[in-house]
């Protein structure tokens, strides 16, 4: 058996061969990863929307040990990692991390989202800093308006926003 | 690998020394379990036999086994299989599995898993435990034993029932569907 608390680093070596396939193939494994995903929260975000997502994220801040800092108003989810669960394992680690390790989660999590009709962008750190941060929006002139902010900060960021 | 500490113990009745066996191992955690991350390694196992094919889990398995996993592939490169059976026992521990593990005064050992927890929650995700699931186990044991003088074999009698022996030379491994 692999052990659950050991599956990032699993991942982190699945990352890495597939990135040695060439471009693209990371990014069709994190769409599966998402399409897997689905069934543990698309609903809820559908039905319950930025309050379901609230509920989602509470539940793995809980599981999976984060120190995360969730915040919800009427019309943002915020999630502000301050130390990384996954990133971090995969730092304490025998194996060498995969330099793209932090873009998964935005490679599954964003496509989710955008499923259920909401804006999200994030902000990861450098890939050896386990803490990024994350806007999700009802709204997209309040996402847009978020992404001017970070493109203003001159600050890396990704979204579902065209 | 177990490191033991004599410790005071309060048992009402004044204290008592005891030796306390804890285990120490390269990677031992706590806290919470988020066992949906068993869903997501079987996907993860099924997505690459299905575009990349079986040699591609071998590798990535082989990788696991002998970098993630240094620690008990070193250990046992130097004939130490301590690691081995802490990594085994703790985890099957933690994630609440049902096992009987016979040790013997060499090192080797015997493991029957009576109730896997990874299997059990792959089946409360409505996933099929099939062949995919069978070679997870068994590349990732062939890895840990890479170039030791020991083979870790991994059967698999029926659902969610399993045995592993760590033997001298390489292991055998089989499954109930073949």
């Amino acid at each position: 058996m692999l052990p659950s608390d050991h599956f990032v680093r699993f991942y982190n070596e699945v990352f890495k061969f597939l990135e040695a396939q060439g471009p693209g193939h990371l990014e069709k494994y994190w769409l599966e990863i998402s399409r897997h995903q689905e069934r543990h929260c698309l609903e809820l975000f559908k039905e319950k929307g930025l309050q379901g997502m609230y509920d989602y994220w509470e539940h793995i801040r809980i599981e999976e040990n984060c120190d995360m800092t969730l915040n919800l108003s009427d019309d943002c989810l915020t999630l502000k990692m301050n130390k990384c669960p996954s990133l971090s394992k995969v730092l304490d680690n025998d194996a060498t991390p995969s330099k793209r390790y932090c873009d998964h989660c935005a490679g599954w999590i964003i496509p989710v989202i955008d499923k259920a009709g909401y804006y999200c962008v994030t902000a990861p750190n450098k890939p050896d800093i386990p803490t990024c941060d994350w806007w999700i929006y009802a709204d997209k002139t309040k996402a847009q308006a978020k992404t001017q902010e970070l493109r203003d900060k001159n600050i890396k960021f990704k979204s579902n926003i065209d | 690998m177990y490191q033991y500490h004599k410790r005071d113990i309060d048992t009402g009745k004044g204290l008592s020394t005891a030796i306390i066996g804890i285990i120490s191992m390269r990677y031992q955690e706590t806290g919470e379990l988020h066992k949906d991350f068993h869903g997501a390694t079987l996907m993860s196992v099924n997505y690459i036999v299905k575009n990349y094919g079986v040699d591609a889990l071998r590798e990535i398995l082989f990788h696991t086994g002998t970098a993630v996993y240094r620690e008990i592939n070193q250990r046992l490169k130097a004939g130490d299989t301590s690691e081995l059976i802490g990594f085994k026992e703790y985890f099957l521990q933690r994630e609440g599995g049902k096992f009987t593990m016979t040790k013997h005064d060499n090192g080797l050992f015997e493991l029957v898993v009576t109730e896997c927890p990874m299997e059990k929650h792959l089946k409360s995700l409505g996933m099929a435990i099939d062949e995919n699931f069978y070679l997870l186990n068994k590349f990732l044991n062939e890895a840990l034993c890479h170039d030791t003088p020991y083979g870790l074999s991994y059967e698999q009698l029926a659902d969610g029932v399993s045995r592993e022996c760590l033997a001298f030379g390489n292991g055998g491994s089989s499954h109930a569907t073949q």
